[in-house]
């Protein structure tokens, strides 16, 4: 009986520290256990504040009334109702010793709760502009840029362009990278680089040459005559060559095949490419020999045999050049169409070793590529081709890129934490009746 | 009524597929929530001569006071013209205190006259838009824009006794319309993109033998407001419009399980830009399996 009495109680204690414990154990709430994340709240909300650049604005403009307001009312709007929030602007500079200096804020609520996350976002004053000073290629030793802008001339392959509008966009695309560029405005002025004369007192050697004319090349009237006459003007390439080595240039053909015909709209008025148009003169794949044995500094010989297979390729940009394309920002598409891709072993048979290969090589044959030349038993570059064999019509990015990509020339970006000119958002927000 | 956002179950996912391709199939349930931040409400002052309109923009914890608010009218033009053609009215306002905005237009005349009003407001990088339609009441046919292909960037256009459950009503029925696709501007005004196809313009036929009664148009590659003006052989017109492109009419989402009723949902808030309008992505959160404590 005093056992029965016993087991009783204990069930009794041991039920009422059950019912004692379950009365005063509360269990937490959902969003003690799993709070919303007031952080990512408010840092996207000064994201999407700042989608046009208002939020930069405003912080510039804390004298300003009409902004402030604006920015309230923007700030109550987007948050939930149950969200208190406090934005302070905080300058950002090392005056005083002192690097983060109170501007101004506002709040919707005398103090936040306890329970307040805070975010923070830099803006920057939009009286700043952050300039990118490019390197000049070749600075002190040549740095001179030719392009090819004779309006004694008609190109081939360039269809839907002109050489002029090809050459401006060249000029836009690539004179920040040069101490000098020049357009050349007619076949004579052609003739006067050619002669070693420069037309700016610019320096003439290591230049870098730019046929805007496609598969056709200028040829200056006092050319027009033998001998660089012969084999429809195959020597006139070949004399080309000759000043390219002389002078230590790069010749770059933006499209096509190279050298394949040659125009001057007054000494060929009465002729035509075979293709309607008029002030030209075909030369053919004799043109493109020629210019390899001028640059090689031979003999000049006849030869017409062509130095592509004119197969059809889809080829597409190397490692090198993709990564160079986000450097310097220049985008063109990274596969492309190539018909005239020149032979290497070719081109290696008059001393030419690749500097650059702008699009992977297919074979035996390169769609893109920069060929220097180096004399037997020399370690000196004396002259050099850019020949991109793409199909029509050009796109002359690649041929900006191209020139980029083998000189690299260094972007020397302006100082961003320039004093003044960025200031520090914090908004904190907090959950009414929480904590 | 008089604006559709229509896809096929083929081109959409369920929730149970999401829910597998997420790995919480059985374990957790989610419902994830888009709306636009700024919500427009439209309320008719009067009707025509002129028509009044009050615009209240809120946003989810304030009125949208003294922002700035640009508006469109889309006016049918009623005339002789069977594909009837519209003008479109820009102007701009500022909302009050209150977020209140009254807009007026004279070239509302009478009662049947179709219509509708885009809004647009920005203040300070917060961006909304709202749209109101009004269509005859007593015209029940209707050109209806359903989603043919993402991908391929195709609508239908179908009349409407042939859209929905059987049975549909009997009877011949004709409609002329005139599709259009429009794209707006850096200062809210719209730009016409052509639609240079042949089924632009067209007529829709219900109840006639084997003919469809349907068209497919192809959009062009930008997020827009596809409009289509049409009219019925009685002379009624009316307007609607598609947004391609959630933001392009501030068009809410809601997708994945109902939280009622479910125990310790937990629910987190992102502000996000769909479209240059502002949303709040809203995800809810709960356990399937119920909980228990482990030590």
């Amino acid at each position: 009986m005093i056992r029965t009495i016993e087991v009783l109680f204990v069930i009794i204690i041991i039920s009422g520290a059950i019912i004692a414990t379950s009365y005063f154990t509360v269990l937490p709430s959902p969003r003690e256990v799993s709070p919303m994340n007031l952080r990512r709240l408010s840092f996207t909300t000064l994201q999407m504040l700042d989608s046009d650049y208002d939020l930069s604005k405003a912080a510039f403009e804390t004298e300003n009334a009409t902004a402030w307001s604006g920015l309230q009312v923007a700030l109550s709007a987007s948050l939930p109702s149950n969200i208190v929030y406090n934005l302070t602007v905080y300058d950002v500079s090392d005056q005083d010793g002192q690097v983060y200096n109170y501007v101004s804020s506002i709040s919707n609520a005398a103090s936040l709760s306890t329970t307040s996350e805070v975010s923070t976002y830099t803006v920057a004053s939009s009286n700043v502009t952050f300039n990118v000073t490019p390197e000049k290629i070749s600075e002190g030793n040549g740095g001179t840029l030719y392009i090819l802008n004779c309006s004694d001339a008609n190109g081939w392959w360039i269809t839907g362009y002109t050489a002029q509008s090809l050459a401006q966009d060249l000029y836009n695309l690539l004179s920040p990278y040069f101490v000098n560029t020049i357009m050349v405005q007619n076949t004579s002025q052609l003739a006067r680089i050619l002669s070693g004369t420069s037309l700016q007192g610019e320096p003439l050697r290591d230049a870098v040459v730019i046929n805007t004319y496609g598969e056709a090349v200028p040829i200056p009237t006092t050319y027009c005559q033998a001998p660089y006459s012969q084999n429809s003007y195959a020597y006139y390439s070949y004399y080309l060559g000759q000043r390219v080595n002389l002078y230590n240039w790069t010749w770059s053909s933006i499209v096509g095949y190279p050298f394949y015909y040659v125009s001057n709209t007054a000494a060929f008025s009465g002729g035509q490419n075979n293709w309607g148009i008029y002030g030209m003169q075909m030369t053919g794949p004799g043109g493109s020999r020629a210019f390899l044995e001028g640059i090689n500094n031979q003999a000049y010989v006849s030869n017409t045999n062509a130095v592509t297979d004119s197969a059809n390729r889809q080829v597409i940009f190397t490692q090198t050049i993709a990564d160079l394309s986000n450097y310097y920002g220049i985008y063109p598409s990274t596969y492309q169409t190539s018909t005239r891709a020149l032979s290497n072993s070719t081109l290696m048979s008059y001393n030419l070793r690749v500097g650059l290969n702008v699009f992977n090589p297919s074979g035996d044959y390169l769609a893109g590529a920069i060929y220097n030349h180096y004399a037997t038993g020399s370690s000196n570059i004396t002259g050099s081709l850019l020949a991109l064999g793409l199909t029509r019509t050009p796109d002359v990015r690649v041929t900006g890129l191209s020139l980029l990509s083998y000189f690299q020339p260094r972007l020397y970006a302006s100082e961003y934490t320039a004093q003044g000119t960025s200031r520090l958002v914090i908004l904190q927000l907090g959950l009414v009746g929480s904590g | 009524m008089g604006s559709y956002l229509l896809s096929p179950l083929a081109e959409s996912l369920s929730y149970s597929t999401v829910s597998k391709l997420l790995g919480i199939n059985g374990t957790y349930g989610f419902q994830l929530t888009l709306s636009p931040t700024l919500t427009f409400d439209f309320q008719k002052i009067s009707d025509y001569s002129p028509l009044t309109i009050q615009v209240r923009v809120d946003g989810t914890g304030y009125p949208l006071a003294n922002a700035p608010l640009s508006y469109s009218l889309i006016v049918v033009n009623q005339g002789t013209n069977d594909y009837p053609s519209y003008t479109v009215v820009n102007n701009i306002s500022v909302t009050d205190e209150a977020g209140l905005a009254q807009l007026v237009f004279p070239q509302i005349s009478t009662e049947s006259q179709s219509y509708a009003l885009i809004t647009y407001s920005n203040l300070n990088g917060l961006k909304g838009m709202g749209y109101y339609i009004n269509n005859p009441a007593d015209f029940s046919k209707t050109v209806i824009p359903l989603t043919n292909s993402f991908q391929n960037r195709t609508i239908l256009l179908a009349h409407s006794d042939s859209v929905g459950q059987p049975s549909q009503p009997s009877g011949y029925s004709k409609l002329s319309y005139n599709a259009s696709f429009v794209i707006l501007t850096e200062n809210y005004t719209f730009r016409q993109v052509q639609l240079d196809q042949q089924n632009a313009v067209g007529e829709l036929i219900y109840g006639f033998g084997s003919e469809p009664d349907y068209v497919s148009i192809t959009v062009p590659n930008n997020n827009g407001i596809l409009i289509v003006t049409y009219k019925s052989t009685l002379g009624q017109c009316g307007v609607v419009l598609m947004p391609w492109g959630l933001g392009s009419l501030a068009i809410p989402l809601k997708f994945g399980g109902n939280p009622m009723g479910q125990e310790w949902v937990t629910t987190d808030i992102r502000q996000v830009t769909i479209d240059g309008i502002a949303y709040q992505a809203q995800l809810s959160l709960w356990n399937l399996q119920g909980y228990s404590r482990t030590d």
